[in-house]
């Protein structure tokens, strides 16, 4: 990967979900560490979060979810991404996850899993060793 | 292995800012030269007495205490109606109810964009069956329900399913008591919610009013609402001046219908209490007021009721953290608190949980203790306005009235309140300010206590842990799929002929500009659901049946537009 | 998608994929191993059938909802559009909130429209490279339609209206304060003026005051102002139809234009790469003259010598 290339990630919320102000604030923290961040707007699904991924030629897709229910939306994602072959785009996920989901999304493959709360700096780094493996 | 020295630092804790939360500067002292520009009898007053800064009742909580409501709905209606049940056991006076989120989005639960949310956030209300088992054996006369969905196809349509009960159980409407929230502009503003475009959703909730100041006088159909927009970004003047514009415009729209301003009485609006507890008490005192003189002076009142605003508060759950959760009893008791001292009328508190999850119970019944132990305990209620006359609080309640009419000047010259949501003014409004106090978080000028400092690792002990456990979690799988196979099965067993009736009665309605509010009330009857109900308006406008634009209209549905076109 | 190399993108494109599309588009957005080859494919391949748009306009005048409204229509004629939405790069941060996808979500789950993101990146040198590489994509790729939107602020639209067959400029009732400022540029290059929310009362206004301040700028072609509300689908038959009409006159005159706007290519290619060369010299005497080593005057004649100016 070329190091000059700037990250592009797709913040995605999926299904009826309307809390916003998670998934804004990180867009604003992502383009402040130099990324370039698309958002899918709310009630997105799935099939589209995956389409527009590969459209946009992504390198990550950050999930947010605030009802409780990311593995579901998850477990969608990433059933989405491997019937396109495009397991190589990461995902990554935030909000309101509990402790007890994190195995589970973990063992799909999802990264970060960040809680309520996170530093801003905790994301965004661990968002460029993805990308950027040091 | 020696350990390591400990230094003291004498700063630790040391303040960070000057400014209140909305960002006016506060000085380290206030004096009666504070006051010079304000009249007692102008601008303060006795409370119960114009213009209300003090609050609308005489005695105030003397005469009567603050209503507790909560949101109460978890997924099932059965689990609903059985919280309700023991909240109403532990002093609940006030049934806050919510829909699960794709029904607030004006779907069904067997509608494929459901899924993901269902039954999450409350209870899936797709129609008739659902509420009565919600309500099943709960007072419906004299008991005051709120619905705080975020959509306008939801105010109008839960209204007919509750008006649906109580007319087929022979129950008087005049004593259907309660509010909806029905504010169009937080429902696009905050949520971009997708039932309805602006348009139809002006129709819609004027419709409701309407027909609600009529047939159910003690039913509030419009609650203009600041909590939501405050939690999205806007400061207090912004919060409060947005309420009070969409009310003025919604009482001058009304004018058009023949309805007055006394006709409609009070007026509520449900405001945010924040973290930040003099801004909190300052702006209560502040909203009386001005809309006192709004309805005097610019919508022509002459009944002191209808220049009364009525308060109902939603504690911020945003405030509410994650981290050490255990803080937020902290959190919540003195929102409570600014809520009591600022004379409000109803307080929803967010519960200790809230961040973790739907509410457990138990937090549930933190919250009401709460209130009890400020009323009974710490006797705070016993005096009206007790911080009117202080030096600081009259000062802010004034500084926060002259930002607010700032601002409504501002949204008055560009329009009026849905031209500032159109053009995205107010999303910018929002936008900015949301980044100032993300900036502020950033840079540790806004300190949150365990989250952004205070927050050493691994200090959570047993008492935490409890909190986050007992938290209500999201619904299963298996839970979902019950869900769909229950709409469907419900879908399959209707009087097909009867809900096609009702649904062509709203469709003439959405095409020949008639009320909406009656042939909904028939519909919800009839068993047709909210997703058709939003669906047939839709259609009756031209535009697609479907919100999410994934579903293809029903047969039935076809064939009324069908006929309908060819009239 | 892992590395792919150009052949297999060229490929992937000619077999109408769209992941190969959206992969060499990144290529060549970047200038990654593999750019001037996929440049190279695409620009022989050419693709004549295509009519490419420029959307420009102040913020929040309604460019993607007027973009997405024009997209329906054309998707009801069964045509394929492709669309490049640019927006721009933060100067502090490099980094940038990309395309209005909430606003086009209505078109996601179509086959038939292909939407791409890009950041202005100004600091490399301006809109148009990106978007110039990106565009010979689309058009070996066979879009029937392709419309760049972005931001009409400065340069951009001027760089816009040489890589497009025609210009729309958008704006929005109330914006005399545009007109104004756009004397200079965008009155210059547009070959369609919309004036979109034409519902708010002074849409007619902001019609006449466009088209008085258009006839003094004595241009031999005058463009026709459309009126449109594009959230609710009205106006957009007649820029629809405005479009075919100039585009028709416009082929008559082709020639010219086509000659224009090559040269304007390989110029802007050119002063691109000269750019980051220049750039990179300049840094490094930059940091000789601040450690003593020479004064500006003679760092300046070193770099005019090693480009041979």
């Amino acid at each position: 990967m070329n190091e000059n290339k700037p990250i592009r990630v797709l913040i995605a919320k999926i299904g009826c979900d309307i809390h916003e102000r998670g998934p804004i604030t990180l867009m604003t923290a992502f383009r402040d560490a130099g990324m370039e961040v698309i958002y899918t707007g709310r009630y997105a699904t799935p099939e589209r979060v995956v389409q527009t991924a590969m459209d946009e030629d992504v390198d990550i897709i950050a999930l947010s979810d605030h009802t409780g229910s990311m593995p579901i939306i998850a477990e969608s994602v990433m059933a989405e991404l491997k019937k396109n072959d495009e397991m190589d785009i990461h995902v990554m996920a935030g909000g309101l996850i509990l402790p007890s989901d994190i195995p589970a999304l973990e063992n799909m493959g999802v990264k970060g899993n960040y809680g309520p709360g996170t530093p801003l700096e905790t994301i965004i780094k661990y968002t460029k060793s993805l990308v950027h493996p040091v | 292995m020696p350990k390591e020295n400990v230094s003291l630092d004498r700063k630790f804790g040391h303040i960070v800012r000057t400014a209140s939360q909305s960002h006016i500067e506060l000085k380290p002292v206030y004096n009666s030269g504070d006051m010079n520009h304000l009249s007692y009898d102008n601008d303060i007053g006795d409370p119960g007495i114009y213009p209300y800064t003090r609050g609308i009742y005489p005695e105030m909580f003397r005469d009567r205490l603050w209503l507790k409501s909560f949101i109460v709905s978890y997924s099932t209606p059965e689990e609903t109606n059985q919280a309700f049940r023991e909240y109403i056991a532990n002093g609940l006076t006030d049934l806050r109810i919510l829909a699960d989120l794709p029904t607030q989005c004006g779907i069904d639960p067997d509608h494929p964009a459901a899924w993901n949310s269902m039954m999450c956030g409350g209870v899936a209300t797709y129609g008739i069956p659902t509420y009565e088992r919600m309500l099943e054996g709960l007072p419906l006369e004299n008991v005051v329900y709120e619905f705080a969905h975020m959509g306008i196809s939801n105010f109008i349509y839960n209204y007919s399913m509750l008006v649906s009960i109580m007319e087929n159980k022979g129950l008087d409407l005049n004593k259907l008591h309660g509010n909806g929230i029905n504010d169009p502009i937080r429902a696009k503003l905050v949520y971009e919610c997708p039932d309805f475009p602006t348009d139809i959703a002006r129709r819609v909730y004027m419709d409701h009013i309407e027909y609600a100041v009529k047939k159910t006088p003690r039913w509030k159909p419009c609650v203009p609402n600041g909590v939501d927009p405050q939690q999205r970004g806007m400061d207090v003047p912004k919060e409060l001046g947005g309420c009070l514009a969409l009310a003025t415009a919604m009482i001058q729209e009304l004018k058009g219908r023949g309805i007055t301003i006394d006709e409609y009485g009070p007026m509520v609006f449900a405001l945010d209490a924040e973290s930040d507890f003099f801004e909190t008490i300052a702006k209560f005192r502040a909203a009386r007021k001005m809309w006192a003189v709004i309805a005097k002076e610019k919508l022509g009142a002459t009944h002191p009721k209808s220049m009364q605003l009525k308060i109902g508060i939603r504690t911020s759950g945003l405030s509410l953290q994650w981290q050490k959760p255990l803080n937020n009893a902290a959190r919540v008791t003195l929102q409570i608190l600014s809520c009591v001292l600022g004379g409000v009328n109803s307080i929803d508190a967010s519960s200790i949980d809230e961040a973790i999850g739907l509410p457990s119970l138990e937090a549930r019944v933190f919250n009401l203790d709460t209130q009890h132990i400020i009323t009974h305990e710490a006797n705070v209620p016993l005096v009206a306005d007790p911080l009117g006359g202080s030096y600081f609080v009259e000062a802010l309640t004034s500084r926060i009235e002259k930002e607010t009419n700032q601002y409504l000047n501002e949204i008055e010259a560009r329009g009026g309140i849905f031209e500032c949501l159109e053009s995205g003014y107010l999303h910018e409004v929002m936008e900015a300010n949301r980044l100032k106090i993300q900036r502020e978080k950033e840079e540790k000028k806004r300190l949150i206590v365990g989250v952004n400092a205070f927050q050493a690792e691994g200090e959570e002990g047993p008492v935490n842990k409890a909190i986050r456990d007992v938290a209500y979690r999201s619904p299963t799988i298996k839970d979902r799929e019950n869900m769909v196979s229950e709409v469907i099965g419900f879908k399959a067993g209707r009087d097909r002929n009867a809900v096609k009736r009702t649904l062509k009665n709203i469709y003439m309605a959405a095409k020949s500009g008639e009320n909406l509010n009656p042939p909904m009330i028939d519909a919800a009857k009839a068993g047709a659901t909210i997703g058709e109900v939003v669906g047939i308006i839709r259609t009756g406008y031209g535009i697609p049946y479907d919100p999410f634009n994934q579903i293809q209209m029903p047969e039935m549905v076809k064939q009324i537009a069908g006929q309908g076109g060819n009239k | 998608m892992g590395w792919t190399s150009p052949e297999k993108l060229i490929e992937l494109i000619e077999s109408g994929n769209r992941r190969g599309l959206s992969r060499a588009i990144s290529v060549v957005e970047n200038q990654l191993e593999g750019h001037e080859p996929l440049l190279n494919y695409a620009f022989n391949k050419g693709g004549g059938a295509s009519l490419t748009l420029g959307i420009t306009g102040p913020p929040g005048v309604g460019k993607s909802t007027l973009a997405s409204a024009l997209i329906k229509k054309y998707r009801a004629l069964k045509k394929t559009v492709g669309v490049i939405a640019v927006d721009p790069t933060s100067p502090y941060t490099g980094g940038a909130f990309l395309g209005d996808r909430v606003r086009m979500a209505e078109h996601g789950g179509d086959s038939g429209v292909y939407i791409r993101s890009i950041a202005s990146r100004k600091s490399l040198g301006g809109l148009s490279e990106g978007t110039k590489r990106i565009l010979y994509l689309y058009k070996a790729f066979g879009f029937d339609m392709i419309i760049i939107e972005t931001v009409g602020v400065g340069q951009d639209e001027i760089d816009i209206s040489i890589m497009a067959d025609l210009t729309a400029v958008l704006l929005a009732p109330g914006a005399g304060d545009e007109l104004q400022m756009s004397k200079a540029g965008i009155m210059e290059v547009a070959d369609l003026f919309i004036i979109n929310k034409s519902d708010r009362p002074e849409a007619e206004k902001t019609g006449h005051l466009l088209k008085s301040t258009l006839l003094t700028l004595a241009k031999e072609y005058q463009p026709p102002v459309i009126n449109t509300i594009a959230d609710q689908h009205v106006g957009i038959d007649a820029v629809i139809d405005a479009i075919q009409s100039i585009h028709r006159k416009r082929r008559e005159n082709g020639i010219e234009r086509y000659r224009q706007r090559i040269r304007e290519e390989i110029r802007s290619a050119v002063a691109f790469r000269l750019n980051q060369e220049i750039r990179n010299a300049v840094d490094v005497m930059t940091d000789r003259v601040l450690s003593g080593d020479i004064t500006p005057i003679h760092a300046a004649s070193e770099i005019c010598r090693k480009f041979k100016l």
